[in-house]
């Protein structure tokens, strides 16, 4: 197949796998106990005023005909009335998501330099007082909740050093926020040339974004650990070494071996970063999608959490598509392989849960052993 | 004869006492991770002689009171002894992680090895639902699932199923599915053994290893989960004990200066978490050698 092929199959596939996400949770929630009738009613009714709200809510039709109207809706982007906000609940996740959006990029930033610089590092000498602290990182990496971090995080550098900006949100209140382009402050103030707004948001960004990041790089650390030794020990390298050829240069060649394994581990985190940063947005008052979603669901905001569920699993979908295709101009060998559909993401959670995956045979690239494991 | 079995006996104790130390050599993973795990399940099993204070009474005289000889880990707002209520609540929060995991294991497992089977349609509709289920964040759909339902602990023990389960569908699957085109696996075809004999006695024993890898680590991130719902308000409410929550109590302490009330119950997450990590890597380690590194 070709890559031109590949791609036009993948992209085909997204409308199809969003469809199946629809049609999910219209079920669910038709399905589930609990009917909007009732809490929209409170706790005293007759049966008269039930008839009343189940027929005005239209939950009174048949099942099919209620997914038609929720499938035409949904095509004019339309996803109802938040009850809590009395916007309509496009309007509202077009405002909070951005601000969900960059703290995700900061954080996986973030937890690019520190499970890169850790999991290279002990990648390459498997002893020693290096490779421990390596090892010490993503064992606390992997079971410190980002949200209790965050706060230890408040107390050090608020609380007792006084050099951060307090938890309250993504902009000092005494700053007028920049005019909105993007939606992400820190982007927003760099074009409108803000330069206060655009240090103050930057601070602002800091904590909950090393919270997250530190968190999320655990097991960006361990993927590249078992990638940089795998090449290590292979044959090319141990070649390259004979030849003469100079550290540094057999280094860059098992960093680049771990691009496509990494673009997929990436994916897999930026779904983890949606579920984390729901609790450290509480943490930092940030306003995100994330305050929205635990707000939508402690008010049983029916409208509201089916865009919230909507939104972020589009958003994730989204993001499988984009890195299928990366990963097809980076290693044409995966295009006439790999499955089509989100099964990318099944194996990296295995990469995520075993930590030994990729030993065995050393393989030239790892993509090709994950993938003789997806296909077998 | 008494004489020969004491001395039989000690043979055997300075045995295993040599397998522990040979074990914790090359597998100390494995040794740290059981070990911590020992002292949680003291800590759960006798956690009621422990507790100094009652965990679900507040004392209101003593409220906020820093750490120290009365109160080792201090109080909180309402007085409640920080140190009692860790303990209380590594009862719970065990509990839930160490039960939602293993129904999610077992319903997963016999729903994996199933359509690994029976193939076809049914394999492709029930992995395709698997991977849509997968690409939903699992936080956003445990604090639904929850909400929905109600705060109990049952609800949250179900989330975390619900939210696990297509994690162990697709490892069984594909376990299965590799065992299933091994040598000993078709001889048995061959020789006659039906599909339960073959899934029991061949694929099952195979597809365990990885699996027990896999639910070590989940046990952890199970607990992250539960905690994180308690923290947004969404999982176990006071006065029941329970880390998340008790965290959530001390957020706004922190500002203040009040450090101790949400620092201790977040560091038994992490010993808890981190002890189940240690366990998994040394599981993987002892079943596949290989992998030493």
């Amino acid at each position: 197949m070709s890559r031109g092929r590949f791609a036009i199959r993948r992209m085909a596939t997204f409308p199809v796998q969003i469809l199946g996400v629809v049609t999910l949770i219209f079920f669910v929630v038709h399905v589930l106990p609990g009917s909007p009738v009732f809490k929209q009613l409170g706790l005293f009714y007759t049966p008269e005023q039930v008839d009343a709200a189940t027929e005005q809510l239209g939950l009174d039709r048949p099942l099919l005909e209620q997914y038609g109207d929720f499938l035409s809706d949904l095509v004019r982007a339309d996803l109802g009335t938040s009850f809590v906000t009395s916007k309509p609940v496009t309007e509202d996740l077009l405002d909070v998501f951005p601000a969900t959006l960059e703290l995700a990029i900061a954080s996986l930033l973030i937890a690019l330099v520190l499970g890169g610089i850790f999991g290279i590092v002990s990648g390459m000498k498997a002893r020693g007082p290096v490779a421990g602290s390596a090892t010490a990182y993503r064992l606390v990496a992997g079971a410190v909740p980002e949200f209790w971090l965050g706060l230890i995080l408040v107390y050090v550098f608020v609380t007792e050093l006084g050099i951060a900006p307090g938890p309250t949100g993504q902009l000092a209140s005494d700053l007028p926020p920049p005019p909105r382009v993007t939606g992400m402050i820190v982007v927003d103030s760099a074009i409108a040339g803000d330069w206060p707004a655009f240090r103050s948001a930057l601070a602002h960004l800091a904590l909950p974004a090393l919270a997250l990041g530190f968190s999320i790089g655990g097991p960006i650390a361990r993927l590249l650990r078992i990638l940089v030794a795998d090449s290590r020990h292979s044959d090319y390298a141990q070649y390259g070494r004979m030849a003469g050829l100079r550290r540094r240069t057999l280094v860059g060649y098992g960093v680049r071996s771990a691009i496509v394994p990494l673009t997929t581990l990436l994916a897999v985190l930026t779904v983890i970063v949606m579920s984390q940063s729901v609790a450290v947005e509480i943490v930092f008052a940030w306003g995100g999608l994330g305050q929205y979603t635990v707000a939508a669901v402690q008010s049983s905001d029916y409208a509201a959490i089916q865009g919230v569920v909507l939104a972020t699993t589009t958003f994730v979908l989204f993001v499988y598509l984009v890195t299928d295709l990366i990963q097809a101009t980076l290693d044409p060998r995966l295009v006439d392989a790999r499955p089509s559909g989100p099964g990318g993401a099944g194996r990296v959670r295995r990469v995520l849960a075993r930590p030994s995956q990729g030993a065995g045979p050393p393989p030239q690239s790892a993509a090709v052993v994950s993938r003789a494991q997806e296909s077998r | 004869m008494a004489g020969l079995s004491a001395g039989h006996g000690a043979v055997r104790l300075t045995r295993m006492r040599a397998d522990l130390a040979r074990t914790a050599r090359v597998n100390p993973s494995l040794v740290a991770g059981g070990a911590m795990i020992g002292i949680l399940v003291f800590v759960a099993v006798f956690g009621p002689l422990l507790e100094r204070y009652p965990a679900d009474l507040p004392d209101g005289s003593a409220s906020l009171q820093p750490p120290g000889m009365e109160h080792w880990f201090g109080t909180d707002t309402s007085g409640f002894d920080v140190f009692s209520r860790v303990v209380a609540a590594a009862r719970v929060d065990l509990f839930i992680g160490l039960a939602g995991t293993l129904i999610a294991m077992t319903i997963g497992g016999i729903i994996g090895i199933g359509i690994a089977f029976a193939g076809g349609v049914v394999d492709t509709l029930v992995s395709r639902t698997a991977d849509l289920l997968q690409s939903i964040p699992m936080f956003v759909t445990a604090l639904l699932l929850v909400m929905l339902f109600g705060q109990r602990v049952s609800n949250i023990i179900v989330a975390i199923t619900v939210v696990y389960l297509p994690l162990y569908v697709r490892t069984f699957r594909t376990e299965t599915r590799v065992v299933m085109e091994r040598g000993f696996v078709r001889s048995a075809r061959i020789s006659g053994a039906s599909t339960r004999r073959i899934a029991i006695s061949h694929v099952l024993p195979t597809a365990m290893p990885p699996a027990l890898g896999l639910w070590a680590t989940s046990v952890g991130w199970a607990i992250l989960m539960a905690t994180g719902l308690g923290f947004v308000g969404a999982g176990l409410k006071p006065p029941t004990a329970e880390w998340g929550s008790m965290i959530s109590g001390g957020a706004s302490l922190v500002i203040t200066g009040q450090w101790w009330v949400a620092l201790f119950p977040g560091l038994a997450i992490v010993f808890t978490v981190g002890a189940f990590t240690l366990l998994s890597e040394g599981l993987e380690q002892a079943f596949d050698p290989r992998a030493r590194r």
